[in-house]
């Protein structure tokens, strides 16, 4: 290439500018490692002026011990070495004025038309970059460690469902190794009863309808067991195009265990309840079952005396034997209605009417009633609100009310044992309200009334009032004493109404 | 005699049981009359039928025992069956205490409770016997005059007419004249007789 003077300068007045202009640091050495030029990038990165560094060796620019290593370098690629920089380009620390190190990016050519040759390096301050990725990396650091020593499960999933990553709780609480969980589904985990739950809330997710689920749902362990879990999964990014998904698993199987266990706690001691209760109630009960079976026997006995005698009264026969047919059925009736109550059921709550509740309790209350010719009158409200309630639980409330009323008023005249019974709506719910005529609860039991073991009667466990208490405090209801003027002790029950199934 | 037909009065709350016993009773050639209550039976008691009662011991409105005390009152003797449940020890025990005959645990054997009413029948019907006896006798006694019951008194307390004679100061022969009216009043035929007849007129 040849050109005029004009030309040259020319060039090379737009070749400065073109320097000068640069965002990026360059500088030029000679063969000997000695400053040429220095634009103002330069200037800027190192702090230097051109005028203080033009004609010093480039090793001012960097830190030891590449400064005193530096016209080795040269002079190993002058006599034939390999390149370790030039035409690669590097990250190297270079050394501001005032002695400040910093990372930068060095890229070096060499100009090998000019004699002797020069090398051009261009830099790029790339401390504040560094600076930001040390943060990320930092921030990152943070996050691991967040995740790895959450309490809870955690993990991220494709969309596919696959786990891309999962935290060491969530490995201890499924009881998988980690390369293990990244073969496995969430819905693999999940029991086959909420599966359909799960996958329903997943596909939101993968839509786009939703942006995050929370789900109460069972998975099993690799041992097999049930766990409780409450699941929470999030799109990364809030859009499903960042493409996974993250979660959170907190484990409550050992809350929903323990609520199990107080229920079923509850549950026996209300059972013993009951059997006690019909133990208090047995002579009665006896009585009641006796009566059918001594009409049968006579009727049965009519029979046989008939027949021996020969006697051809066939409607006589017939009608005792109908009777006998009866009174069985009545005798059955009265093992139906214990069994109903007395078994053991697995606590089922559904909404019913309290009327029907205390109508039921009605027909086993009345053995105990007769049987001590005391009387129990009702006054039920129509159209009440539905409760829920496990029936046989409440039966046995009121029964031991009814109890309690009918010996407490044993004293009394038989014509003036009577027991109202009364449902009502009440400000917190449904009410069931029994007023008897007995002497009422002394001022001092009255605070350690709903205790156990708190009784005045000579035969009783004094568990009574306080199994009761606590059957309607776990139906969310309550249970209170109140003075019945003139004489007499009131109880009401409170319930719930039921919420409408929605 | 006032004791030709005996009835069975069966006082039960209970139908059932109460019309299956009242069959039963009559299925054994008995005659059976069955109350609902104490008060229903009460308000048509004739003291002058005789039978037996057979009662439940637990009823509302007036029980058993109550009854029993009733009839007491009302010097209505009917022999009482009553009838039990299990676990009514101490009301029957108190029963028995107040005069009754017997009781019969539910459910019956009806052999027992045949024997048991036949017994009650036998009991009444001798009640009534004695009581006929005693009425007969008080009615001859009543025809004496006052001085030959005086005779009869000392002859039943074994004194020899001649001490009886100094006693009330009559002569021997007036008080074998007493004593020879006393014997044909009273119909007794001998000195034992007379005696038996006056002490069991005493314990009237």
């Amino acid at each position: 290439m040849s050109a005029k003077p004009s030309d040259f300068d020319e060039i090379n007045a737009r070749f400065r500018g073109v320097i000068d202009a640069a965002v990026d640091g360059i500088i030029l050495i000679d063969e000997r490692g000695v400053i040429e030029t220095f634009n103002p990038a330069a200037e800027r990165i190192f702090g230097w002026t051109a005028a203080e560094v033009i004609g010093q060796n480039v090793s001012t620019l960097m830190p030891e011990p590449d400064a005193s290593r530096h016209d080795g370098y040269i002079k190993r690629y002058l006599s034939g070495g390999p390149a370790q920089i030039i035409g690669i380009g590097r990250e190297v620390v270079g050394r501001r004025r005032n002695g400040q190190l910093f990372p930068l990016e060095l890229a070096v050519g060499q100009l090998q038309h000019l004699k002797p040759r020069r090398f051009v390096g261009m830099v790029r301050d790339i401390s504040q970059r560094r600076a930001m990725e040390q943060a990320l990396a930092a921030r990152e650091q943070e996050l691991r460690l967040m995740f790895d020593g959450a309490p809870i499960g955690m993990f991220t999933a494709g969309l596919d469902g696959l786990f891309n990553e999962v935290n060491p709780a969530l490995v201890k609480l499924l009881g998988y190794s980690g390369s293990e969980l990244l073969k496995i589904r969430c819905a693999d985990l999940t029991h086959d009863g909420d599966r359909a739950l799960l996958e329903r809330a997943y596909r939101g997710l993968v839509s786009g309808t939703r942006s995050s689920f929370n789900c109460r749902v069972r998975w099993l362990r690799n041992d097999g067991e049930v766990l409780s879990v409450e699941l929470h999964a999030a799109v990364a990014g809030g859009s499903m195009s960042a493409g996974f998904i993250i979660g959170q698993v907190i484990d409550h199987s050992e809350q929903v265990r323990s609520e199990l266990e107080s229920r079923e706690a509850r549950e026996r001691l209300a059972h013993v309840g009951r059997v006690t209760t019909l133990g208090e109630m047995a002579s009665a009960i006896a009585h009641e079952i006796n009566q059918p079976l001594t009409a049968i026997s006579s009727y049965a006995q009519v029979c046989i005396r008939l027949m021996n005698q020969g006697s051809a009264d066939q409607q006589l026969l017939l009608e005792s034997l109908q009777a006998i047919a009866a009174q069985a059925l009545r005798a059955g009736d009265v093992v139906r209605r214990i069994r109903g109550f007395v078994s053991h059921r697995d606590g089922g709550r559904e909404a019913v009417a309290l009327n029907e509740v205390i109508a039921s309790v009605l027909e086993l209350a009345a053995i105990d009633a007769s049987a001590n010719q005391a009387q129990i009158t009702t006054s039920l409200a129509a159209e009440l609100p539905p409760v829920l309630v496990d029936p046989v639980q409440i039966q046995q409330v009121c029964l031991n009310l009814i109890r309690n009323a009918i010996d407490a008023m044993m004293e009394l005249p038989e014509r003036e044992r009577v027991l109202l019974i009364e449902t009502r709506l009440g400000e917190e719910g449904v009410e069931a309200v029994f007023t008897d005529r007995g002497p009422g609860v002394a001022a001092a039991m009255r605070e350690r009334l709903f205790q156990p073991f708190q009784t005045t009667k000579v035969e009783g466990m004094g568990m009574g009032l306080s199994i009761s208490f606590s059957i309607v405090s776990a139906h969310g209801g309550s249970l209170r004493y109140f003075d019945a003027p003139p004489a007499g002790a009131r109880f009401i029950i409170t319930l719930p109404v039921a919420l409408s199934s929605a | 005699m006032t004791t030709l037909t005996q009835t069975v009065f069966v006082v039960d709350d209970d139908v059932a049981v109460r019309q299956s016993l009242a069959l039963l009773i009559r299925s054994m050639g008995l005659a059976v009359e069955a109350f609902e209550s104490a008060h229903a039976f009460l308000s048509i008691c004739d003291p002058d039928r005789s039978g037996c009662l057979v009662l439940d011991i637990r009823m509302p409105g007036m029980s058993g025992l109550e009854m029993q005390e009733e009839l007491h009152r009302r010097t209505i003797d009917l022999p009482v069956i009553f009838i039990t449940g299990h676990g009514d020890v101490a009301m029957a025990v108190r029963a028995m205490k107040l005069g009754a005959v017997d009781f019969i645990e539910k459910p019956f054997n009806d052999q027992q409770l045949l024997d048991r009413i036949n017994q009650a029948l036998e009991v009444d019907r001798a009640a009534r016997t004695a009581r006929a006896e005693r009425a007969t006798l008080a009615s001859r006694i009543e025809l004496l005059s006052p001085r030959e019951r005086e005779v009869m008194e000392r002859i039943v307390a074994g004194q020899a007419n001649k001490v009886i004679a100094i006693e009330l100061g009559l002569s021997e022969r007036t008080v074998e004249i007493h004593r020879s009216k006393v014997m044909t009043k009273t119909g007794a035929r001998s000195l034992a007789e007379l005696v038996t007849m006056v002490n069991r007129y005493a314990e009237e």
